[in-house]
């Protein structure tokens, strides 16, 4: 179970995370979005041991993490700027893992090599970007992690190498109940496999929910009515954005989806469309409420 | 056994619900027939675990598998006259708003009633030729 | 093979030695060069492998240098490279270590990395050792005590450098920065005292540091003590282990405290950038100030012109490399916070508030004076009534302050300047230095002086290397001429070796000052040559090898003459073929006079006298002086041997040079 508390952190005096507060249960896949330099990859660096934050707790396991020899052997993390020992091909990198970490898998990892079909004997910086990818989620996976970390590790990877990493990532999620926090711009593959997320913008924490609560609290009404608009309208429903195009309306309104639908249906609409809201579209809204300019977008 | 959609609107969860209320309606999965483990269920499909625990939750608490602890989870046999309500309601009033806009642009009523018979046989159709 | 306690990570120690253990046997074969092969590869001709011996034993060959700077500095480098990019940063730190086992682990793995190439040296050179003898008294220098010795102050040293290199590192995100710095860390101290020690000597009156304290100031970096030729003492060597200790848990602090964002940052500490910045700006102005000085001919004006430029430019110059890009005029009120630091700091010099210049030492408590005199080859003055002499001349120099200084701050100045300096040993061992740089005509005309430099027991002291030569062990003596080339007058005959000598010793105790300060061309030099010269070690260590003596040296040119050795020696102007004055004025300083050594005369001129006169020539011979004066006009003689045998030149002052040779450039301008 990863968890941070009041997370607070400056680089030299601007403040790059603000009273953040982060929960991953253990045994769900976890997916951290937000704009560029949200701020992610220094959250991430706080979970994974490598950042000192000014205030708050970052815990796993209830365990803080900063100069914890023994979390840190259960924590996989994949880094958005992969590195490896200068010169070193995957089988020196997997020896050497194999004894710094306490519960390394050597059958996993040969399984592991087999299927994404890696020379583990070749210099790993002759590896492509992809490959030094699969390579860094294969030692990752083979230490056994009770946590994953995942900074933008799929981003960048063909379809079929995809699969193959997300089957495996939901085996140990499935078998092992490990925790997964994925962070990554790819919207609709993260909507398909993250149980919870958490949207980040200008190191706060804006929301965080999980994912199916947070799709059944609001949704796109798309509506036109037989004369004009009833007034109690506003009043009734939490509209958090309207646009007219026409005769029809198009909302986003906050609530429960079903009372929506039959309320909105008691005023027997000519046309009626009540649909859940995508994740990426859930992600442009909750930004531009912030100040993106939404107009159109979601539509 | 069944594709998710995931450019499909509805959640992830629903469709999964959905897909095995369709198989278990049809027969196609028979009573007490043994449903495969959450853990095994997620790992074929590629599915979070979560989504598929919340699927089977709700298909239980809609009556349509049981869990014999220690065991596994099982389909039901009584599910014959459980179904949402309320989702019925909702449902209902669609295909009545869709039946009047079809009149309403002349569809003729005949051809309605011919119609409807169209999609209920359609539906055994489909109950004799899946056998996923 | 998990070995693991709370600091020292053995897989991390294992990994490090596989990816580096190649730098090591590096530095194995580099000592080698110095030491070992050397040996090996001139084994036939053993007579050279004192020198080498020597010299490698006693970390003064290329081979030891480069190991003991940049072994240490490389090794670090390598270790600790992954602090020092984010990526690595990133990675290395999400490993299964504490901060504490991966700074101890690379510890461990350095100090192996390093110690391995003196280890494997050392067993090599106590292979192949065999007694080789130098010195006086002959010692073998080539003993296992001597080789484990030189292992140990290796170790010592290189681990010394380590430890800096590592806080260095510790300090900075920048790879380059951290061997900048960790190179710069050594001479530090060194450094810095000398840089303080340029506005003591430009602000205090007289300012000198002990030998002890620039000992002391020295040994703090064992590098600079290593080429300085210094001793490293046992003692030495245990501190600088100690300190070696100390600075890593010191580096642990620093580690433990480091934000590793800041991974390519220039600095990674806010609170140590303005030090940075300050010692940077420090530097630059002294650098600057100095050379300003230099340049406008002591100007203090100049010197301040150039602190302020070089303080700035060096401030913007630190600026530029902590902020990482050109753009730094911002941020002024640091500079401007330096410069009343700055500030500050000259006037408190300046003014001298801690008394220094008017200080005194304790004329009862003291042991011995010595003035002018170097302390660590010389006994001091200890007669209580001369001691009192050197006291008074101290006292005078002191309450002339402010003429003296005048006189050496002013650019038109045209007096000559002479040292003095006074060191007065107390009872107890302690030392009061002071230094001066003060007109000669003070020092000339004093009267304590005067007769302090008088007395029997200044002469016996200031020059004993003169009175303790050995007559006894002295073959033969060669005089000469000064500037003619040609054979020297020889005497070999003992007893007359021995009167000479001591009427030369006679001459030495009844020498006035006046007659020690003026600056008369010598007339000769007598050559000693001691039967002991054959042995290549005594040759060093005897004290003098040349008497030089000019026209005032009454009872030694008595005997020459006398013996008949004088006409043979002596310049006359007979050997003389002509000789040229020229005036040389502020205006036509730069010309060389060289005309060449001619057959045929020069033509008189305006500007070129030539004398042929044989009695005006013998005038000169005797007058003319030794020393050019630099400031004002005055005259060069061009004084040309016959027979192609040499030319030298000679000096006269407006105040002494002969009439017949003032009225003749009075004359010209007219």
């Amino acid at each position: 179970m990863i968890e941070v508390k009041n997370l607070s952190k400056s680089f030299n005096d601007s403040k790059v995370l603000s009273d953040l507060n982060l929960l991953v249960e253990k045994g769900s896949i976890y997916g951290l979005i937000g704009a560029n330099g949200a701020g992610k990859t220094t959250l991430i660096k706080h979970i994974t041991g490598v950042f000192k934050q000014d205030a708050g707790e970052v815990l796993i396991n209830n365990e803080p993490v900063l100069d914890n020899e023994k979390i840190k052997s259960r924590i996989g993390y994949i880094a958005d700027d992969l590195y490896f020992l200068n010169g070193y091909s995957l089988k020196a990198m997997a020896k050497y893992y194999a004894q710094i970490y306490p519960h390394w898998n050597q059958e996993r990892y040969t399984k592991m090599l087999t299927l994404f079909n890696l020379d583990e004997k070749k210099n790993l910086s002759k590896f492509s970007k992809g490959m030094r990818k699969q390579a860094s989620f294969i030692l990752a996976m083979s230490i056994m992690p009770i946590a994953l970390i995942l900074d933008e590790p799929i981003d960048g990877l063909d379809p079929l190498v995809r699969k193959k990493v997300w089957k495996l990532i939901v085996e140990d999620v499935a078998d092992r109940e490990m925790s997964v926090l994925v962070s990554s711009h790819n919207l609709k593959e993260m909507e398909g496999i993250c149980d919870s997320i958490g949207i980040l913008n200008e190191g706060h924490m804006i929301l965080q929910r999980n994912l199916d609560e947070l799709k059944s609290d609001i949704c796109k009404i798309q509506i036109a009515f037989d004369g004009e608009e009833p007034s109690d309208l506003q009043e009734k429903l939490n509209i958090l954005h309207k646009e007219k195009r026409g005769s029809v309306n198009q909302m986003i309104v906050k609530g429960n989806v079903t009372d929506i639908a039959k309320l909105l249906q008691s005023y027997h609409p000519l046309l009626l469309d009540v649909l859940p809201l995508s994740l990426e579209e859930i992600f442009i809204y909750e930004l531009g409420g912030e100040g993106y300019e939404i107009q159109g977008i979601i539509f | 056994m069944f594709q998710i959609d995931l450019r499909n609107r509805m959640p992830l969860y629903e469709q999964i619900v959905e897909n095995y209320k369709q198989l278990i309606i049809n027969k196609v999965l028979k009573t007490d027939d043994k449903m495969p483990s959450v853990r095994d269920l997620a790992k074929e499909l590629t599915i979070n675990p979560n989504t598929i625990q919340k699927a089977y939750r709700e298909l239980e608490y809609q009556g349509y598998i049981y869990t014999v602890k220690g065991i596994g989870t099982f389909i039901s046999g009584d599910f014959q006259n459980s179904f949402d309500v309320e989702k019925a309601n909702v449902l209902k009033e669609t295909i009545k708003g869709a039946v009047l806009e079809l009149l309403f642009i002349g569809f003729p009523e005949k051809d309605l009633k011919d119609y409807w018979n169209e999609i209920l046989s359609s539906r055994k159709g489909g109950e004799n030729n899946d056998r996923g | 093979m998990k070995y693991k306690a709370s600091f020292f990570s053995f897989p991390l120690f294992k990994e490090n030695l596989k990816r580096f253990w190649a730098v090591s046997a590096l530095y194995t074969f580099i000592l080698a060069l110095g030491g070992f092969l050397p040996l090996i590869m001139s084994s036939e001709y053993k007579s050279s492998w004192v020198h080498i011996v020597r010299v490698f034993l006693s970390h003064q060959h290329p081979a030891n240098v480069v190991f003991l700077v940049s072994a240490p500095v490389f090794v670090v480098f390598l270790l600790f490279k992954y602090m020092q990019q984010s990526h690595s940063t990133a990675v290395i730190h999400a490993l299964p270590f504490t901060r504490k086992q991966l700074l101890f682990s690379n510890y461990v793995t350095g100090l192996l990395l390093i110690i391995a190439p003196i280890i494997i040296n050392c067993i090599l050179l106590l292979v192949i050792k065999e007694p080789v003898y130098s010195g006086n008294p002959q010692i073998d220098i080539f003993t296992s005590s001597a080789i484990m010795n030189w292992a140990i102050s290796s170790f010592v040293i290189s681990l010394f450098v380590f430890s800096i290199a590592i806080l260095a590192c510790m300090i900075t995100g920048s790879s380059l920065l951290q061997v900048v710095f960790g190179i710069g860390f050594i001479f530090l101290t060194p450094a810095l005292f000398s840089v303080i020690t340029v506005y003591f000597n430009q602000f205090l009156f007289g300012f000198s540091i002990s030998d002890t304290l620039e000992k002391i100031i020295v040994s703090t970096s064992p590098l600079v003590i290593m080429l300085t030729h210094h001793e490293v003492s046992d003692k030495l060597i245990a501190i600088y282990f100690i300190v070696a200790i100390l600075l890593l848990f010191v580096s642990y602090a620093f580690y433990k405290a480091r934000h590793l964002e800041t991974a390519t940052d220039s600095i990674s500490f806010n609170f140590i950038k303005p030090i940075f910045k300050y010692m940077v700006a420090f530097c630059g102005m002294t650098v600057l100030g100095l050379y300003f000085m230099q340049l406008g001919g002591n100007q203090t004006l100049n010197m301040y012109l150039g602190f302020f430029l070089g303080s700035f430019i060096a401030y913007l110059i630190a600026e530029v490399i902590l902020q990482k890009t050109l753009w730094v005029f911002k941020n002024i009120k640091g500079y401007l916070i330096f410069l009343i630091i700055a500030f500050l700091f000259i006037l408190t010099i300046n003014t001298d508030i801690l008394g220094y210049e008017k200080r005194m030492p304790n004329l009862a408590h003291v042991e011995s004076v010595y003035v002018n005199m170097h302390q660590h080859d010389k006994e001091g003055i200890t007669d209580p009534e001369n001691m009192k002499l050197a006291y008074d001349y101290h006292q005078s120099i002191i309450d002339n302050k402010n003429i003296l200084e005048k006189d050496l701050l002013s650019p038109q100045s045209t007096n000559r300047k002479s040292y003095v300096s006074f060191t007065y040993r107390y009872a107890n061992g302690k030392e009061f230095n002071r230094s001066y740089r003060i007109m000669n005509d003070f020092v000339k005309n004093n009267p304590y002086m005067k007769k302090l430099y008088e007395t029997e027991e200044y002469k016996n002291k200031f020059y004993s290397d003169i009175f303790s030569i050995d007559k006894e062990d002295l073959a033969y003596l060669d005089i000469r001429s000064e500037h003619l080339d040609r054979p020297g007058t020889l005497i070999k005959d003992s007893d007359e070796i021995k009167e000479l000598i001591t009427l030369f010793q006679q001459d030495l105790l009844s020498k006035t000052h006046e007659e020690f300060n003026n600056s008369l061309m010598p007339m000769g030099t007598i050559r000693l040559n001691y039967l002991s010269d054959s042995d290549n070690e005594k040759y060093s260590e005897k004290p003098i090898h040349a008497l030089s003596f000019s026209y005032d040296y009454k009872k030694t040119i008595e005997w020459l003459e006398s013996h008949g050795y004088l006409e043979e020696f002596l310049v006359t102007s007979e050997d003389i073929h002509y000789m040229t004055v020229r005036k040389i004025t502020p205006e036509n300083r730069p010309m060389s006079s060289y005309v060449g050594d001619r057959e045929s005369l020069p033509l008189s001129t305006s500007e070129l006298m030539v004398i042929t006169d044989k009695a005006q020539i013998n005038e000169l011979l005797h007058t003319v002086e030794a020393y050019s004066y630099y400031l004002n006009d005055f005259y060069e003689v061009y004084i040309v041997f016959k027979d192609n045998q040499g030319s030298y030149y000679g000096y006269y002052s407006e105040k002494t040079v002969p009439d017949f040779i003032a009225n003749y450039f009075n004359n010209q301008s007219l």
